[in-house]
């Protein structure tokens, strides 16, 4: 028992450095290396924000649309009691751009673009692709990952604004529809509500999640083990530990904001 | 240890491999010559494929050393030093292991845009060329889905070889594929080694293949050389485990893995 708890520890520490490992030698081939070597090509980096953000936009739009429509009629079935209608928008808009925006986008992207990376990295892997590469003395990490780590970096923070944004418009939609409210009203309230801060929290979070999406899903698909089989478990692991290490590090953050950016 | 004469392209100098549980090459010795074709024979298990992912640099070595072109790959500092080596020798994986977003010349062009300055115009004329040797110049355009095993092999060769480089490796070249392909696929490797003067390490276990184009074979059985020679030298070998290879006989030396003892007992306790 002991020893298989420590077993398992020691597993998650060599996870933990291996992926750590990983995401400084990213950051060394995305951002330092293109200046003095050839790495990825500016049509593979187009390529990926293409996969990664544009082909993503209908997704995130329908989900963040129709999540700022639930929003707003759980909060306004609540404060209605209270004749607090008039709170239900800033409400709202502030809860989208510092929390379910960047959220809500984060786990759509993670089962679109991050089982994606996990999928096709592991598949390369399995076929010697990888292997092609570094006996090509074409540096995977290089050629691979970062551009794939530069799109969602890139792409991520887009989507959330622009999936934040949605979200409110969809609260808008719900509160002219079924409460009455006025556009006018509604508009001036959320631009009321919403600060310089709750941006900035809320990219920040995405920035931090793109990280989390690539580097899981990258370093899951590297280290497939065992054929097609292998690939199929990377996949859902790197589903699983994203959405976990997502709303884990969302919990270290928001904790963060409140006690030194209140 | 002392560095090969410039002839000698290659030489493994007592090549240990151990895993925890195993010993998978168990001091290998051998060397090859410029313009050689030299290959490496013997069954499932034997360790050719742990030969080749030693050279290449997949796997570590647990003791030994692999000298390609001068240089002792077990010896380089750093991962960008070895780079240096791994331009000067080409792979051939069994599956081709072409990269499937890429069409056939886009694969052949990816070591020369990588590694040359050369302009695209140019890359495209030495894509053309290096398709021309493998007879694959009206694939240029396709996916690697699109084409047939035989002709990811040829693609495989092609990529092999955009460097020029001095020496490539083949990892099971003819298995999988039609007996006509088969000798297609051996009159590329020896037009590698006659008129391009490469050396040629070829990993098979096919034997008609072996015998077609290998100037010199060596014969492995768990982690170790038993015979190497001309094919002459080893056809006439009287070594017990080299002739039941060669003749395919289920009765031999070479354990058959199959123990019907085993197999009774297993039924009767279950």
């Amino acid at each position: 028992m002991v020893v298989n708890i420590l077993e398992k520890g020691a597993l998650f520490c060599n996870h933990v450095a291996s992926i750590s490992w990983l995401t400084t030698r990213t950051l060394y081939w995305t951002f330092l290396a293109p200046f003095y070597r050839k790495t990825y090509s500016l049509r593979q980096l187009g390529f990926q924000m293409d996969r990664a953000g544009v082909q993503s936009f209908n997704i995130v739009s329908l989900v963040l649309f129709l999540i700022g429509m639930i929003l707003v009629l759980q909060t306004a079935y609540f404060a209605e009691n209270y004749g607090q209608l008039d709170l239900v928008p800033g409400a709202v808009a502030v809860s989208l751009t510092r929390e379910i925006g960047p959220l809500l986008t984060a786990i759509v992207v993670t089962g679109r673009v991050g089982a994606a990376y996990a999928a096709e990295l592991g598949a390369q892997c399995v076929s010697n692709e990888i292997s092609a590469l570094q006996c090509m003395a074409i540096n995977p990490i290089g050629f691979l990952i970062a551009p794939r780590f530069l799109a969602l970096f890139l792409m991520l923070p887009t989507l959330t604004i622009y999936g934040a944004t949605l979200g409110i418009f969809g609260g808008y939609v719900m509160g002219a529809l079924n409460f009455g409210m006025s556009s006018h009203v509604y508009m001036e309230a959320t631009l009321e509500a919403i600060e310089m801060k709750d941006m900035i929290s809320g990219l920040i979070k995405s920035f931090v999640f793109a990280v989390i999406i690539c580097m899981v899903g990258c370093y899951k698909g590297f280290t497939v083990q065992g054929g097609s089989t292998g690939v199929g478990k990377a996949t859902m692991e790197a589903v699983v530990t994203s959405i976990v290490l997502i709303i884990a590090s969302d919990a270290v953050f928001t904790g963060l904001m409140i006690q030194y950016w209140p | 240890m002392q560095a090969p004469s410039p002839d000698v392209i290659l030489r493994v100098e007592n090549l240990v491999k151990e895993y925890p549980a195993k010993r998978v090459l168990d001091g290998v010795c051998f060397e090859a010559d410029g313009g050689e074709v030299l290959v490496l024979m013997g069954g499932s298990g034997a360790g050719k494929s742990t030969i080749f992912k030693c050279i290449i640099g997949a796997t570590p070595i647990t003791s030994g050393h692999v000298w390609i072109d001068g240089t002792d790959i077990t010896t380089v500092a750093n991962e960008r030093c070895y780079d240096e080596i791994r331009k000067k020798y080409g792979v051939a994986f069994q599956n081709g292991a072409l990269f499937q977003s890429m069409t056939v010349g886009e694969n052949v062009a990816l070591p020369l845009r990588f590694h040359t300055k050369l302009d695209e115009d140019t890359i495209k004329v030495m894509v053309k060329m290096k398709l021309e040797q493998v007879g694959l110049r009206d694939a240029e355009d396709l996916l690697p889905s699109q084409i047939s095993g035989g002709m990811l092999k040829r693609a495989a060769f092609a990529r092999a070889v955009a460097l020029d480089p001095r020496i490539v490796f083949f990892d099971e070249p003819s298995a999988g594929l039609d007996p006509i392909v088969v000798s297609v696929i051996d009159e590329l490797i020896l037009d590698f080694s006659k008129k391009l003067g490469l050396t040629c390490v070829v990993i098979t276990h096919e034997l008609a293949s072996a015998f077609r184009i290998a100037d010199r074979i060596i014969m492995l059985h768990q982690g170790k050389i038993i015979r190497q020679g001309t094919p002459e030298e080893i056809r006439g070998s009287d070594d017990p485990l080299v002739q039941q290879f060669i003749t395919g006989s289920p009765e031999g030396p070479i354990p058959r893995n199959v123990s019907r003892t085993d197999y009774i007992t297993d039924i009767l306790e279950a």
